[in-house]
């Protein structure tokens, strides 16, 4: 069953009791919590993914409780809570659902040392596999998700999960978490997008969610064959322009980005020495959604003529 | 749903699985569920890989617990790497003065080749220097790079004055912090064992110039520590530390004997006593009748040692992950006063608590 298929009211009382298990691909996350309000933007954002009944196993139980003291009354707020340990500071009550999300990427990389996990956006089309590796404010959750409005298969906007034994790209997809003038860009880019509540005055700026198209869900835990690497470097009103990335250079600079990159050691070293060399590499930086997808157009057309 | 599998149930099966790793072949997914998280709340989550590796069980487990037990047993051995490394950076300063350095604990286990020692999750290494080489070697690592972590005045003060180590330091950029001990018990503290006599009884580690504690002062040390530190939230890890020790130790026939005589002779038999009767109660670990009648010599009187015993084997067993807000706290607190109070006498302790529970306040809620 999907989550859509909840009412409101099943799906707080859901969330509320045995909670509701996210089949997020790879990983099937279990989330409770009281919050009506959670529950209801949560089955917004979720509604396709598909519920794992209670006595299926959850790699991750998460609760989201608002924190009970009598001085929170005035300011009330939330804490997140992970096999009964509370790894963050709790949030105002309000924005229980960015850190429900932050909460779940900290925890993915964490625990999924199986995979070398590249700090990245991930989008196929025609089988082929586009990672956007990059630090927080280049762009990367933008671009994947307008691409994903463009008929690309959106994979993940955080994590590029590569596999360590033949370094294709798992999805973990999830809703991009778009930051301040994104939101705005990604409006009137694509209107029929989804896009959730707004956040202000959150720790990284306002944020709001970008629903994961339905088709991207349908695909599950498809692996994809990486067949460009592109570092996006978003800065407003620029030229759009492509530089290409010598195969040590882009080693590095794609080892440097990972999350877990020391901690898997040889294995990942292998990884990203076979990503490099079984992509090409360059960094784009570009000013504007339109010209990156013509410039992303023209990489992916190298790519395929090389194939 | 069957929420008890996934509640206090899963310490039960993680104990058992812990003692005989082949029990996990037999789990559904609602009790995988429950033992992964309950393992992970307590720090033992490679540990559990670790035994289901070696007692060779763990082809025959499904995927994705597999998978979890594996990913974790990966990020502590990378953590066990880089306290090698801190180790290692340490003894080149020591070591080009002739400071000695016994490491302690963790970084020990490793030293010994242990097989647990790469699954704890290490937020530091523990040395010791003599008392008489501490200024200097506090003043060597400072030049090297290291930083004293930031606390303010009163906790400097609290560990200069009080305590058997110097501020932790830190190395800008590295994970691992570094305690310099001068000895193992707090030096105002109602233990007085001789540091002398663990350096005499010291062994050698190779030709690499750092020493470990002999094997019985290993674990005295863990014992002492195991009640001596005032957190006593997830302490499961460090019995579990013990209980390993013993194993590894016990195949020398001498070891029980020289055990209960060095606690004598070190004023450490209260330690022992409390150690074996948790370990026994907790993890049901092999301890030898003679030895277990020999250690009743250090049992306090009878009422207290009952209401000890009873209380450690509770805070000490796994935390149950499901329960919130985590239970204890009224226990744990009354072992908080106690651990102070054999470390503290009270014109000292009872100043410094009134001052921790003022400043607990603000973050209570969110750290538990």
């Amino acid at each position: 069953m999907k989550v859509g298929a909840l009412s409101r009211d099943e799906a707080q009382l859901r969330m509320a009791a045995s909670g509701l298990a996210l089949q997020i691909p790879p990983i099937t996350v279990r989330v409770r919590s009281p919050l009506r309000f959670l529950a209801e933007q949560m089955r917004d954002l979720y509604c396709d993914y598909e519920l794992a009944d209670a006595g299926e196993f959850a790699d991750v139980d998460i609760r989201m409780l608002r924190v009970r003291e009598i001085r929170k009354w005035v300011h009330p707020e939330v804490q997140f809570i992970v096999d009964g340990t509370t790894p963050f500071d709790p949030f105002p009550l309000a924005q229980a659902l960015p850190m429900f999300e932050w909460g779940l990427n900290w925890v993915f990389a964490h625990r999924m040392h199986s995979y070398l996990l590249l700090h990245a956006a991930v989008v196929e089309r025609d089988e082929q596999a586009l990672v956007l590796p990059a630090w927080p404010g280049s762009g990367k959750s933008t671009l994947a998700a307008s691409l994903s409005c463009r008929g690309w298969r959106y994979l993940s906007d955080e994590f590029g999960a590569i596999a360590l034994d033949d370094a294709q790209v798992l999805p973990f997809a999830r809703p991009a978490a778009l930051k301040n003038e994104s939101i705005d860009v990604m409006r009137a880019f694509a209107p029929e997008a989804f896009i959730g509540e707004v956040f202000p005055e959150t720790r990284k700026g306002t944020v709001a969610h970008f629903r994961v198209p339905t088709q991207s869900i349908l695909r599950g835990r498809a692996p994809a064959r990486v067949a460009a690497i592109v570092f996006p470097d978003f800065n407003a009103g620029a030229p759009v322009s492509l530089v290409t990335l010598g195969k040590a250079t882009a080693f590095l600079k794609l080892a440097g980005n990972a999350f877990n990159y020391e901690v898997v050691g040889e294995r990942g070293f292998r990884a990203v020495s076979a990503l490099v060399r079984r992509a090409d590499s360059c960094v784009l930086r570009y000013g504007d959604l339109a010209s990156a997808h013509a410039a992303i157009d023209d990489v992916m057309r190298k790519a395929h003529g090389q194939k | 749903m069957s929420v008890d599998l996934r509640g206090p149930a899963a310490a039960t099966t993680l104990v058992e699985a812990i003692r005989n790793p082949s029990s996990l072949v037999r789990l559904d997914a609602t009790s995988w569920e429950g033992v992964l998280s309950c393992a992970r709340r307590n720090a033992v989550l490679a540990y559990l890989g670790e035994r289901a590796w070696s007692q060779g069980v763990i082809d025959e487990l499904p995927e994705v617990p597999r998978d979890s037990l594996l990913s974790a047993r990966v990020s502590a051995a990378r953590l066990a790497q880089l306290a090698r490394w801190e180790l290692d950076r340490a003894r080149r300063v020591l070591h080009a003065v002739e400071i000695p350095m016994i490491a302690l604990k963790g970084v020990a286990y490793l030293l010994r080749g242990m097989p647990h020692a790469a699954t704890r999750l290490l937020s530091d290494i523990d040395i010791m220097v003599p008392r008489s080489s501490l200024a200097e070697a506090e003043k060597l690592l400072h030049a090297a790079g290291w930083r004293a972590t930031n606390l303010d005045p009163y906790d400097q003060r609290y560990y200069r004055q009080w305590s058997h180590e110097i501020p932790p330091l830190q190395y800008p950029g590295r994970i691992l912090a570094l305690d310099v001990h001068h000895t193992i018990c707090p030096p105002v503290s109602r233990l007085r064992p001789d540091p002398e006599a663990f350096w005499a009884a010291s062994e050698a580690h190779g030709d690499s110039g750092v020493r470990v504690l002999s094997p019985v002062d290993s674990v005295l040390h863990a014992a002492v520590h195991l009640f001596f530190d005032s957190d006593f939230d997830g302490r499961f890890r460090d019995l579990v530390d013990l209980h390993e020790l013993l194993a590894a130790f016990s195949a020398d026939d001498a070891f029980w004997h020289d055990l209960v005589s060095r606690a004598r002779e070190q004023g450490l038999g209260r330690p022992l006593y409390y150690a074996l009767q948790a370990l026994s109660r907790v993890l049901g670990t092999p301890i030898p009748t003679a030895t277990s009648r020999e250690a009743l010599g250090f049992r306090p009187p009878l009422p207290v040692a009952l209401w000890m015993n009873r209380t450690l084997a509770e805070v000490l067993a796994p935390i149950d992950p499901q329960r919130w807000p985590p239970a204890h706290r009224g226990r744990l607190w009354l072992l908080y006063v106690r651990s102070h109070w054999l470390r503290m006498p009270a014109h000292l302790l009872v100043p410094h608590l009134v001052r921790k529970s003022l400043r607990k306040g603000r973050q209570y809620s969110a750290d538990v």
